[in-house]
């Protein structure tokens, strides 16, 4: 792809719409693609991965254009690699990394070289190493819980877990196995995540073009081999190769963008909040 | 008087003493009776230590979900720091959780509804977006790469859609799920055969080649497995070789030109002393024999195998690009966005022979970069300086462009794709923040009215620019949607 950026629109946009603004440029320090964000209501900040320089950018919250991030944690002592995805959690005020088999936790005004303040890792944990290793991560701040993407299923963990620590609960089963991008509604408890089901390697491009994804809920009490509470956008709906997941839940809406549509969509579920 | 005055003073006295007993004596009833076990279990007093008089009261059974901290959640939603704080819940990590079961599964009637709903709106640029090209000037045909639909198009070379039209339909499209294309931003185009080449760059690691009149849902003729993030392709058809730029392991690798299915690279070009960063335009001089590398200029460094050949999936295979599984942890680094010239066969970790790098070269996402022999003109699209900027061949260090192009009256716009009419003297622009692609004279310069416009929607149509839209984000202070690419 020939433009990575960051492109804000209207809730209610539809269609071909033109972005509110747009972060992109040299200044930026984005490479080639973007693959995490994300959004810390408190600190009003947009937080954003290097995958090349393996650093964590922070932009402000009403950034437009070619803007450099307030800040970067960036250097030797962050362990950071190929860092493709973060998390905050907006009331402690920490940032998580997925990467690979561990998690690093940085503090939020981290800036510069600056080592992880916890590192959960460890065969306990039940993280795996690439290609099966950990996706993503989301922080409910009101259950001091931390919940992990990958490696079979999502895992919930104490918000402050760190080395060699069991999951507190584990959900299995289809749809939780193939859940990647997700984030959480700490107002119910409940787990959003984009099921890519029957995920192929980038040489297969067969089932591309199936309607066979969806959005999951779970609840973060579920334990066990458990199906999604809900399904959202399918299967064999409206989504063919779910990627990136977020919730608006003053509106009661859930967005999730699908890659082989080249689109981002907005469903209607007030029954998820 | 004395003895009464004497008198009443001691009776009040008494009677005070007699009423604190008394008093006493019903507090302590009263305490006893609270201390011992509640019959109703709705309301009781205990005394721990020497704290008393805590009184808890059990909430009502919980039925459904449980809304919690409606002043956090509330701060949550819209960014309110001061409220956000001043509503925190005093619990330390690792305490109860704030409700231990998990609420009511919805019925199979809710979850049916919810899963059949449609979605209320969906953002999708319903036009076609140019994000690299490439002319035939034997055929008279420029072939589009494009990113917002999967697919090549083909135009007439001299087609230029009118000021009052919405758009030019392309003479031939290659588009769906047989053609092995995705997020397609090089091609190339065989002046023998007008065969048609193609790289996606992200999400499907095919090259693919099309027969020059392929359309439609076509398979490709022959495909042949690339490293992931391929950008730029160009042909050496002197040496019957196909190079291309790699993003992720910062390198070019070269194939045969024929080479399809899992056939190795036969040189490769990667390691720090290469200066690649992010690269992502290439060119080649066949009368030089030089190649030149736009950067943008993220990079990180990787341990070497000792044994030849990549690791992970092109592990067997000689010549494959080191991947990021070899990385080096907090290794990352930021450079200002370069041209990085080599020749056409150099290997392995080889310093480049000239380096265009340095604030007055005005490079901003150098993403595309043509070379005119004749005129020993390098050609470079900035995407985010909204510019084509054009340098000598020759350039070195930290130099001006010669000449510019920018400016409202050009329409370059984001432009990710720049490629060159040696016959017809034309520079062509693909702009990808405007569904257009413009046509200007070779020695254009400042903000020229482009010759032709290749337009794929009305000239005013809004861009949203998506291109794999991976990550999204709910901007609760704005009620924004954040969309990454």
């Amino acid at each position: 792809m020939g433009h990575p950026q960051i492109a804000a629109f209207a809730r209610l946009a539809n269609g071909g719409a033109k972005p509110t603004r747009a972060i992109a440029g040299q200044n930026t320090l984005f490479n080639r693609t973007i693959h995490g964000m994300a959004y810390d209501p408190v600190r009003d900040e947009i937080l954003v991965p290097g995958n090349h320089a393996f650093a964590i950018l922070t932009f402000r919250g009403d950034a437009n254009g070619d803007v450099p991030p307030v800040r970067k944690i960036f250097g030797p002592n962050t362990t950071l690699l190929n860092p493709s995805n973060v998390s905050i959690d907006p009331v402690h005020g920490e940032i998580f990394v997925a990467q690979g088999n561990r998690v690093v936790v940085f503090p939020r005004d981290a800036d510069g070289d600056v080592a992880p303040i916890r590192i959960l890792q460890g065969p306990d944990t039940g993280f795996l190493p690439r290609p099966n290793d950990t996706q993503r991560v989301t922080v409910d701040p009101v259950r001091n819980l931390l919940i992990a993407s990958g490696a079979g299923g999502l895992r919930i963990f104490d918000r402050t877990a760190s080395g060699n620590t069991k999951p507190l609960r584990f959900i299995a089963g289809a749809g939780a196995k193939d859940v990647r991008l997700l984030t959480n509604n700490p107002a119910n408890g409940m787990i959003f995540g984009a099921v890519r089901a029957g995920e192929n390697e980038n040489e297969n491009i067969q089932g591309r073009y199936d309607l066979d994804d969806f959005v999951g809920v779970w609840s973060v009490f579920d334990d066990g081999n458990v199906p999604p509470r809900l399904t959202i956008g399918g299967p064999n709906l409206a989504l063919k190769d779910a990627r990136g997941i977020a919730i608006d839940p003053r509106h009661k809406n859930v967005i999730v963008s699908d890659k082989t549509l080249n689109a981002v969509l907005t469903f209607s579920v007030p029954e998820a909040f | 008087m004395t003895q009464l005055g004497r008198a009443w003073r001691t009776s009040r006295a008494i009677r005070l003493f007699v009423l604190v007993a008394l008093f006493g004596t019903a507090t302590q009833l009263v305490l006893s009776r609270e201390g011992r076990a509640p019959q109703d279990g709705t309301r009781r007093t205990k005394i721990i230590g020497k704290d008393r008089l805590v009184s808890v009261e059990p909430l009502p059974e919980m039925d459904g979900e449980m809304c919690v901290y409606p002043e956090l959640m509330a701060s949550l939603q819209q960014g309110s720091a001061s409220a956000l704080m001043a509503s925190l819940p005093q619990q330390q990590s690792g305490a109860a959780p704030v409700a231990s079961t998990p609420p009511r599964r919805p019925s199979d009637a809710v979850r049916s509804a919810v899963a059949a709903r449609k979605p209320t709106s969906t953002v999708k640029d319903p036009r076609n977006s140019f994000a690299g090209l490439v002319v035939d000037p034997i055929r008279n045909e420029v072939i589009m790469a494009e990113e917002n639909n999967f697919s090549i198009l083909v135009y007439d070379r001299t087609a230029n859609t009118p000021p009052g039209a919405a758009l030019s339909e392309p003479k031939r499209m290659i588009q769906g799920e047989s053609t092995f294309l995705e997020f397609a931003c090089g091609v190339y185009v065989d002046p023998t055969t007008g065969d048609i080449y193609g790289i996606n760059n992200d999400t499907l690691n095919w090259m693919t080649v099309f027969d020059r009149n392929a359309r439609g849902n076509a398979a490709p003729n022959r495909k042949l497995a690339t490293p992931h993030s391929t950008f730029s392709i160009v042909a050496d058809e002197e040496n019957q070789e196909l190079l291309m730029t790699v993003q992720d392991p910062h390198a070019v690798v070269t194939f045969k030109k024929t080479a399809k299915d899992q056939d190795a690279p036969v040189r490769l070009l990667q390691g720090p002393k290469t200066q690649m960063a992010d690269p992502h335009g290439l060119a080649l001089d066949p009368k030089t024999g030089l190649i030149y590398v736009t950067n943008w200029g993220t990079h990180n460094e990787r341990r070497i195998p000792a044994v030849g050949g990549g690791t992970g999936r092109g592990a067997r295979k000689p010549n494959w690009p080191v991947g990021g599984d070899q990385s080096i942890p907090g290794s990352g680094y930021f450079r200002p966005p370069s041209i990085t010239v080599y020749r056409k066969d150099a290997q392995g970790d080889v310093a480049p022979l000239r380096v265009i790098q340095g604030p007055r070269t005005l490079m901003n996402w150098p993403t595309s970069i043509a070379v005119h022999p004749d005129r020993g003109e390098l050609f470079v699209a900035n995407d985010t300086g909204d510019s084509v900027t054009v340098y000598r061949a020759d350039a070195d260090g930290d130099v001006a462009p010669i000449r510019i192009l920018k400016g409202p009256r050009s329409m370059i716009k984001n432009p990710t794709g720049v490629a060159l009419d040696l016959k017809n003297n034309e520079l062509w622009v693909a702009n990808f923040g405007n569904h257009s692609a413009t046509v200007f004279p070779i020695d254009a310069a400042g903000d020229p009215v482009p010759k032709r416009v290749i337009r794929s929607g009305p000239a005013n149509a809004p861009s949203p620019m998506l291109s794999n839209p991976h990550t999204i984000a709910y901007d609760t202070k704005r009620d924004e949607l954040l969309v990454s690419n």
